[in-house]
């Protein structure tokens, strides 16, 4: 049965889900990756605020 | 007993940022689950057959939510947006630029899926028919509320143009809605079928519903991910930011 459907409509079936999947993890681990480089961002800032106005 | 909840304390960016954070778990986990029952479900415990549509009908399980969800965040992002100018809350704006990735990609994909689908029931992968050619304008409209945030500097002005664009734009929910539903069909010449939800097999509807639900928990999941980075990013001159636990743990280290 399964293979059936994969023989016959594998390529649509495959194509449809696989995109849905692909773009859904991607964004969600996307925000991850953004919300790290963000984090890191204003670790640099917090250091440089604590070391003083000239940044020493 | 009355719980009273004060409802503005959770409109202030620091009062949201940590209780987004502890909600993600209670809507990733259901999220991840459901999804993995609804392709379960879709691929093994529903008919061969839909109809006159062979096995390649299952693309429904993806096609029809991912379609509900770019109509349903549209009008989510036009709610937020109305909020915004109404009560100046900042953190509607975010809530409405957060969301917006989100519904541009469920549009995306319902057109994707959609001219897959097309392909095998119709033997084209593209027709201007009313429905897809509203879909495509709708992935425009979200394009366009991107574009128009990220093109002003001044994050306010940004906020309050995108906003009324977003609610100008609504105008195209119920245009796709009643581009195939209009209610005299023979008015109507579509390709894309009628609404037949009504009418669908029990299970094929409860299997489709899953995966609606599955995808409405997921886009809470991004988009509250999405707005604490929005809210660090915007207000990462603020005290409150820099006393958090996870800038704040890398200064002491550095002491």
């Amino acid at each position: 049965m399964m293979q059936d459907m994969i023989a016959s409509y594998g390529f649509y079936i495959g194509w449809s889900f696989g995109a849905a999947m692909v773009l859904m993890t991607g964004e969600w681990l996307m925000a991850d990756v953004q919300r790290k480089s963000i984090i890191r961002r204003l670790q640099r800032m917090a250091r440089l605020d604590g070391r003083g106005p000239a940044g020493r | 007993m009355i719980v009273s909840i004060n409802w503005f304390k959770y409109s202030s960016p620091a009062s949201f940022y940590p209780l987004a954070g502890r909600m993600i778990p209670w809507f990733a986990v259901p999220a991840i689950l459901l999804i993995i029952v609804g392709l379960y479900w879709g691929f093994f415990e529903t008919p061969n057959v839909l109809s006159d549509q062979k096995q390649y009908y299952r693309i429904i399980f993806v096609h029809v939510p991912a379609a509900w969800m770019s109509m349903w965040l549209y009008v989510v992002i036009a709610g937020w947006g109305l909020i915004g100018l109404v009560f100046n809350t900042r953190l509607s704006f975010m809530m409405a630029a957060a969301t917006a990735p989100t519904g541009t990609i469920f549009t995306f994909l319902a057109l994707w899926t959609g001219a897959f689908w097309g392909k095998t029931s119709w033997g084209t992968w593209w027709d201007w028919d009313p429905r897809l050619t509203s879909e495509l304008i709708l992935l425009f409209l979200y394009i366009g509320y991107m574009a128009l945030q990220a093109a002003i500097d001044d994050v306010r002005r940004a906020d309050r143009a995108s906003a009324v664009l977003a609610m100008v734009g609504l105008l195209m929910v119920p245009i796709i809605y009643y581009s195939v539903n209009c209610p005299d069909p023979n008015q109507c010449t579509a390709l894309h079928q009628r609404s037949s939800v009504r009418s669908i097999e029990s299970n094929i509807f409860w299997a489709m519903l899953t995966m609606t639900l599955a995808f409405w928990l997921y886009s809470f999941v991004v988009i509250l991910k999405r707005v604490r980075n929005i809210i660090l990013e915007r207000e990462k001159y603020m005290e409150w930011v820099s006393e958090l636990p996870e800038i704040k743990s890398q200064r002491s280290r550095d002491r």
